[in-house]
């Protein structure tokens, strides 16, 4: 009876066919809103572990640069104040004593592989 | 003086440096020649002298005086009677035979620097024929 009813002011009155067609695609667009909002809070969590996943793979690699030394980047480096130690005036026979200091101020171990006496 | 002091390390911009000591060192003693070298033929004397004089400022006595014990070098330290102190060590080498002969001579002293004085002494003999060719 409605129906029947509304197809004939739809017929007549084209100004409440375009309100009728108006408030059907008003639901739809409801519907569709809320589709839209579930899929975009949907993608927003996703989004957010994938941001967290990032952020864990980027801190995994600053740390990994921190305490694992590589090759290419963590090297010793000799600092010597003093190469030449130069003494007061001595008669020939007299032993001379000095302490050279060698100073490591690279990121590794220093090794000493050899000493030549002169 | 100066010694070099070579240092190998595995410091990729330093893998070799080097330490230097160095500094003025005033001469005790004189020992003219410092080593004796002696040639002559089988039968020959060969002899030398060696003179050995203390710088005043480090003045010291010979003690005595050490051969390791070649028999063929004769060796007598005589001390100088006249001015400065002084030593003399006379050498005298002798062989029948072709050979060379080798000794140390340890001269010990009093000074605080130097208890050791060492002298090397060469002497070779050989054949007349061999020194002409």
């Amino acid at each position: 009876m409605n129906d029947l009813l509304m197809d004939g002011l739809l017929k007549q009155l084209p100004f409440v066919k375009v309100v009728h067609q108006e408030t059907i695609e008003l639901d739809r667009s409801f519907e569709q809103v809320a589709a839209s909002f579930a899929n975009e809070l949907l993608l927003n969590v996703m989004g957010k572990k994938r941001i967290m996943k990032k952020n864990i793979t980027l801190i995994a690699i600053l740390i990994a640069l921190f305490f694992m030394p590589q090759n290419g980047l963590a090297q010793p480096k000799i600092l010597i104040d003093m190469p030449v130690f130069n003494f007061e005036l001595i008669p020939e026979g007299v032993s001379i004593a000095h302490e050279f200091k060698i100073k490591n101020i690279g990121d590794t171990l220093l090794h000493i592989n050899d000493v030549l006496p002169p | 003086m100066k010694k070099v002091i070579q240092v190998k390390t595995d410091d990729p911009g330093k893998k070799k440096f080097h330490l230097v000591v160095t500094g003025p060192v005033e001469k005790i003693v004189d020992i003219l020649p410092g080593s004796v070298f002696l040639k002559g033929v089988p039968g020959d004397t060969l002899e030398t002298v060696v003179n050995i004089i203390p710088v005043e400022k480090y003045s010291f006595s010979i003690l005595g005086m050490e051969q390791k014990g070649n028999t063929g070098i004769h060796l007598k330290l005589i001390e100088s009677k006249a001015g400065k102190k002084s030593w003399q060590v006379k050498i005298k080498c002798t062989s029948d035979k072709a050979q060379n002969l080798y000794d140390i001579v340890t001269l010990k002293t009093d000074s605080l620097y130097k208890p050791k004085l060492i002298i090397r002494v060469h002497a070779i003999f050989i054949e007349k024929k061999a020194l002409k060719s």
